[in-house]
């Protein structure tokens, strides 16, 4: 296997992983977690900024039911949402010159030849489908197909610029460190990779 | 198979590798499903990208429907805020997709084996590849260098981006030639010049159609034509409901159709409309006080035939409005007009008082087929002049200019420049402007503008000299300019001449080397800068398929190329020069024409991409959000910034023109003349101080009455992709979309009287004949024109570009004729236009 | 059932034929076919003159006298009130062209853009072919635009007929027809007739209005709203 056969494949995994991390947290939430420090330390470029959140992470889900509530007044609500996990909400703010970028998401999934799981109510743009949807596009690389632009302009125009904002409400509002540093780990790697993939240009 | 994530981890925890391997091919999804079949059949197909359309000069931002590579449709760009907002473009866009795959586009560099050139002649091209090519241009140049004649080299530019500055600004002046000549003057320079000597404004003007009471249309068609189409075509609905609409145009046109008034005026006297209008609004007290000023008593003056005091009127943001009714006003009644114009007095009247109503609310909106006649100068400041008279110049419902795009210039070029440029570049230009009858005053400097179309007679008389080699891109002269026949002439003449070309236009006809362009719309990069309602936009030209065939970019990458290849043979200036733009995000040096061209894209747009520079717009959060959304918006426009000082030689909107009358004196200083021998020279008749206000000039015509008994003129099409679209299938079925026109024809447009007496019916093939040429079409009865003139189209008549523009291609054989081959080249030497328009020649018809 | 219909606004309308043009585009439409087509006329004398434009398409009648004629049922009307026509049962016999008052359906006599199967050069070698531009791409002709096969024959083969289907392709994903939506001036609206709440029943409720060959007893379902 090359490397970047290998680096792609702990990218795609760590992409599933985050994208995990976001749902709501049952027992098994530690055994993502250990998964995700496994494929951060599979990573050098990443793993000397965020070895150590990954590590954190892993040592702070002890109370379960605390992260629970901590999840849903986050992401869920009934009230105001602390972080809500949706794009749209800090992209349409910010680019006015955008449309409709739930629409736009959602047309890049079909163009890829997905739809949305009829059992996951979410809209689009929710962070744990974008977050799956590039592992999607990587794991389809590691199959041959050449996704690499899609993921390129996934990630620069849908994903990375509303991340940054969403997990910085996050760190700001969580209860508990576990979704502090899941937010801290989520937004560098985002950032990491953009520069990883050279998609910075 | 459906995984959960229980089983995702699981298989995690079993194989270490989670990805890939665990389950074989399937990804294991949760929150996304891949669909079958039918679903994906049912979500969009392609992809929608952005970039520019250049199909006439509104340059709208547009978005391209690409599926599998290719180009499948068109509409505006949605992120537009103006003009294209909602995704709407004019029906030319779509024409572009049949421009892209057109078969007849050259699709390789060609050599011409035949030395002989006309139209006549076969060229026997025969393909060679890219650097032959440039191998023999270089060697031409460093020819024209050895001999320090540099300066013999011409530029010919048409149609551009802003990426013009590389081939059209810097490349011959680091080879050391001042012809860099656009096709500008055959454009419209005549328009602004009546706005730049009223209010100092060379450029076209903004319309707030959103807020207008009052539309008054000097020859312009907005609905099909002039700069704002797809604004106009989206806000007419509304502009009819909220405003009266008054078209001045001697055929019945897109926009006449549908307005309130048509005034058919007979070409070329729309002066006397516009004088006699201001008249009506002056001596009925009607002009726009808080814009104008008033009678000091408040005692309207301005009596039919009675010298005014200007002692006796105070003037606030204008300047000389007593002087121009003195020097040309004060006769100018509606009656007067009645009788030069052929329209009814009362009509003039109560035009004028309407537009006057809806003061400050009110548009006259200045248009070529008003001001590029041989005496349109004075026509298009008078039309222009209104809006001061009426306050709503620069103001909300009126006639604006536009917010700043900002953007960057070039690197400097000086250090790159040896001494053969420095010498070459000190020559005159071939185009005869700033001669004594060539004032071309652009921005009020004699010899400032070009005249585009005198460069024909500058290469036939080698005045100021010969010239010895040619580039022409984007343009097509033999077809486009008035006197064609001429460039035929010329262009046989020169001794090695370059074209790049989609087509083969009958330019390349006569070319040495043609060299394939990539198409503008799809295939380029570039960009523009536009507005129309009260938004202006910069948006950028890009490649959103693979081109189609070996293509490069004319403004950039050709350039470089063959900078490349005089570096090759020891010339490196131009090479280094290029080689030093940096990419403004990473540094980097270019390494080949394409990079050039992207680092010289992002080096001039970056105050519009760079999100650490705040411009007057939107805001972009880089270089790579820029180009997926292809198109900056301004600010609305901020209305009456100008009123305090218009940059006019006495800071105010100038009935007087202070600024004219400086511009033309210093040009007859030049020549050891005076003002009078300059208006005799260019064919004006005004003496003394009427040269320096707007006033009536009657029609320049070539032919004499008894010979020539019609008036001929000629007008656009709403299909024109600037006469590169007549080789599109759907352009020859759509024709009949102008009003009065036929599918697949080109007709001359007769009145019924005039068809009786000359015995003609519709579909009759004649023979037009003017003093300078002729040319063969059908006949089409129709009452939209007015009996004694005949109109006829631009667009049709091409005898090359394709084999659908063409009657037949291979034996040069027209579809229709092309006016350009009737029309005399004549000027508004003023501003060094062409004047196409006001019924310029008279012709005769006879049937064939 | 949505009962579709479409009100054109004249007074908006321009006359500039964007609609004419992009529904060739959107549907593969062959040349001196118009699916969307318009009327236009000068009337008066010099210098009274009055020009006309209508544009018209399939009225998508109610009761359409080409349904009737059908003698296999290709043409019929669907459960959304359009009329439409099913490639694979038609004969080509053109019955319902001869019954069609509005003259909007077009039979292929030949094989359709056979421009794009032509060898000829203009300049042998330096330009290319209908058929070599073709051949570079992977659809019948270079802007092909295939969603129109998701609801009938992507390009309609010789033989037999072919008309407007009020773009079914794009209503059944949510879009408006694409003359519609391209239309420069806003002077296209689709919309249901059965749905009082829509944009359609509002102008038709707001302005008078007329239809064409209203005594041909064909129920048309074009509504044409204020003046040119
Ligand atoms: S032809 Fe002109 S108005 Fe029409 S879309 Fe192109 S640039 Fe805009
Ligand atoms: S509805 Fe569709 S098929 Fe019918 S005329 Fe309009 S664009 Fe053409
Ligand atoms: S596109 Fe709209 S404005 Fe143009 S002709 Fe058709 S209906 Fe009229």
């Amino acid at each position: 296997m090359t490397k970047v056969v290998t680096s792609n494949q702990s990218r795609a995994n760590i992409y599933k992983l985050l994208s995990l991390c976001y749902q709501p947290p049952y027992e098994d939430l530690d055994n993502i977690v250990s998964s995700l420090r496994e494929e951060i330390d599979k990573l050098p470029a990443i793993k000397y900024k965020i070895g150590t959140l990954a590590e954190e992470l892993a040592s702070c889900i002890s109370d379960l039911e605390h992260t629970k509530v901590d999840h849903a007044k986050l992401f869920i609500g009934p009230f105001d949402l602390l972080a809500p996990p949706y794009g749209s909400i800090y992209l349409e703010g910010k680019r006015k010159v955008m449309g409709d970028t739930t629409m736009e998401v959602m047309i890049k999934y079909q163009e890829a030849g997905l739809k949305l799981d009829d059992e996951f109510k979410e809209p689009p743009d929710h962070i744990t489908i974008e977050l799956e949807f590039m592992y999607y596009l990587i794991f389809k690389e590691l199959q041959g197909q050449e996704t690499n632009e899609y993921q390129t302009e996934f990630l620069i125009n849908y994903l990375e610029p509303w991340v940054g904002e969403f997990c910085h409400r996050i760190i700001q509002n969580a209860g508990n460190d576990f979704y502090k540093l899941l937010a801290k780990i989520t937004a560098s790697f985002i950032k990491a990779d953009m520069k990883v993939n050279s998609l910075v240009c | 198979m459906k995984l959960t994530r229980r089983s995702f981890i699981k298989a995690a925890g079993a194989t270490g590798v989670i990805a890939v391997g665990a389950t074989g091919s399937k990804p294991m999804l949760q929150a996304l499903a891949e669909s079958n079949g039918t679903e994906k059949a049912k979500s969009m197909q392609g992809e929608w990208r952005p970039t520019v359309c250049q199909g006439c000069t509104t340059w709208c931002a547009i978005q391209v429907y690409v599926v599998n590579g290719r180009a499948v449709k068109v509409r505006g760009n949605v992120n537009s805020k103006s003009n294209n907002a909602d995704g709407k473009v004019c029906p030319r866009a779509h024409m572009s997709l049949q421009q892209v795959y057109d078969p007849d586009r050259i699709k390789t560099p060609m050599k011409r084996t035949n030395p002989k050139k006309g139209r006549n002649e076969d060229p026997k091209f025969v393909p060679i590849t890219w650097d032959e090519a440039m191998n023999e241009i270089a060697d031409r140049f460093l020819e024209l260098r050895k001999n320090n004649e540099p300066h013999k080299f011409v530029l010919m530019r048409g149609r551009y981006t802003y990426l013009r500055e590389i081939l059209y600004g810097a490349f011959p002046d680091l080879i050391g030639s001042p012809n860099s000549i656009s096709h500008s003057a055959i454009c419209a320079e005549a328009e602004k010049f009546g706005s730049y000597f009223t209010e100092h404004n060379w450029d076209y003007r903004d319309y707030d159609l959103k807020n207008t009471r009052y539309v008054l249309l000097w020859g312009a068609d907005p609905l099909a034509s002039n700069r704002q189409v797809p604004q106009a075509l989206k806000m007419w609905g509304e502009v009819m409901d909220n405003a009266k609409v008054a078209a001045v145009d001697p055929r019945l046109s897109a926009t006449a159709a549908k307005a309130d008034d048509w005034m058919p005026v007979i070409p070329g006297e729309d002066g006397a409309l516009a004088v006699a209008m201001a008249h009506v609004i002056l001596s009925e007290g009607l002009w726009y006080k808080p814009f104008v000023g008033d009678f000091v008593d408040g005692v309207n003056r301005f009596k039919q035939g009675a010298t005014v005091d200007p002692e006796t009127f105070s003037e606030k943001y204008t300047y000389g409005i007593v002087q121009w009714w003195n020097l040309e006003l004060k006769n100018r009644t509606p009656e007067w007009a009645e009788e030069r114009s052929g329209i009814p007095a009362e009509q003039i009247r109560k035009v004028a008082r309407g537009f006057a109503d809806a003061a400050p609310r009110a548009i006259s909106w200045l248009a070529p087929g008003t001001a590029m006649q041989v005496r349109g100068g004075y026509a298009a400041m008078a039309s222009h002049a209104l809006n001061g008279l009426v306050g709503s110049t620069d103001n909300v419902g009126g006639a604006i200019r536009k917010s700043s795009i900002p953007t960057n210039g070039i690197p400097d070029l000086k250090p790159f420049m040896d001494d053969i440029a420095k010498v070459g570049n000190d020559h005159k230009k071939m185009d005869q402007r700033g001669y004594k009858e060539f004032p071309a005053m652009k921005k009020g400097k004699s010899g400032g503008g070009v005249v585009t179309n005198r460069l024909a007679d500058g290469i036939l008389q080698e005045d100021p000299y010969d010239v010895k080699m040619a580039i022409g891109y984007w343009n097509n002269l033999p077809f486009s300019c008035s006197g064609a026949s001429r460039w035929e002439e010329a262009l046989t003449k020169l001794p090695f001449f370059v074209h790049i070309t989609t087509n083969p236009a009958e330019m390349t006809m006569f070319a040495d080397i043609v060299l394939p362009a990539a198409q503008s719309v799809f295939e380029r990069l570039g960009y523009i800068k536009s507005k129309a309602g009260t938004i202006a936009w910069l948006a950028m030209n890009q490649r959103v398929i693979d081109p189609v065939w070996d293509v490069r970019v004319d403004e950039t990458e050709i350039p470089y190329m063959i900078a490349e290849k005089l570096a090759e043979k020891g010339f490196t200036n131009i090479l280094d020069y290029f080689n030093s733009f940096k990419d403004p995000e990473t540094g980097k040096n270019p390494a080949n024409s394409w990079e050039f061209t992207e680092h010289v894209l992002k080096i001039m747009t970056q105050p519009v991409w760079d999100p650490a520079i705040k411009s007057n717009g939107d805001q972009f959060r880089g270089w790579q959000e820029f180009k997926k959304i292809g198109v900056w918006n301004s600010e609305p426009y901020k209305f009456r910034n100008k009123w305090d000082d218009f940059g006019t030689d006495s800071g105010k909107f100038e009935f007087y023109s202070e600024s004219l009358k400086h511009a033309l004196e210093k040009h007859a200083k030049k020549h050891n003349t005076d003002v009078d021998d300059i208006m005799e020279t260019t064919k004006y008749t005004a003496r003394g101080e009427l040269a320096f206000v707007p006033h009536y000039e009657e029609a320049y015509r070539w032919g004499d009455e008894s010979e020539y008994p019609y008036i001929f003129f000629e007008h656009r099409s709403r299909l024109n992709r600037e006469a590169r679209s007549a080789n599109c299938e759907w352009y020859q079925e759509f024709k009949d979309v102008d009003p009065g026109d036929e599918k697949w024809g080109d007709v001359a447009k007769v009145n019924p009287v005039d068809a009786a007496k000359l015995g003609l019916k519709s579909g009759d093939n004649v023979r037009l004949t003017s003093p300078t040429g002729k040319i063969e079409c059908t006949v089409k009865i129709w009452e939209g024109v007015r009996p004694g003139t005949i109109a006829k189209c631009y667009g049709q008549g091409h005898w090359a570009y394709g084999r659908v523009a063409a009657n037949d291609f291979k034996k040069h054989m027209p579809r229709g004729g092309n006016n350009n081959e009737l029309l005399p080249a004549d000027y508004e030497r003023l501003s060094g236009s062409t004047a196409r328009h006001g019924g310029v020649t008279r012709i005769k018809v006879e049937k064939v | 059932m949505p009962n579709y219909a479409m009100v054109i606004d004249l007074h908006k309308c321009a006359g500039c034929g964007a609609c004419a043009i992009t529904c060739k585009n959107e549907n593969n439409v062959p040349e001196g076919m118009y699916w969307s087509n318009y009327i236009h006329r000068t009337r008066g004398k010099f210098p009274n003159v009055r020009y006309e434009f209508v544009p018209t398409l399939c009225n998508h009648c109610e009761d359409a006298p080409c349904v009737k004629a059908c003698p296999v049922g290709a043409m019929y009307k669907d459960e959304n009130g359009l009329t439409l026509h099913n490639p694979d049962k038609c004969i080509g016999c053109k019955a319902c062209v001869q019954a069609d008052p509005y003259g909007v359906i077009y039979y292929n006599e030949e094989k359709p853009h056979n421009f794009w199967s032509d060898k000829e050069e203009a300049i042998e070698k330096g330009t290319s072919s209908g058929k070599e531009v073709k051949e570079k791409y992977d659809a019948p002709f270079p802007f092909y635009n295939p969603d129109r096969a998701k609801t009938y024959a992507g390009v309609r083969p010789k033989g037999i007929v072919e008309k407007c289907t009020l773009c079914d392709h794009r209503i059944k994903d949510g879009d408006v027809p694409y003359c519609v939506a391209s239309c420069p001036s806003g002077a296209r609206v689709f919309g249901d007739l059965d749905d009082p709440k829509s944009e359609i029943n509002k102008l038709l409720n707001k302005y008078s209005y007329f239809k064409l060959g209203e005594n041909f007893g064909t129920k048309p379902k074009v509504f044409y709203i204020r003046e040119f």
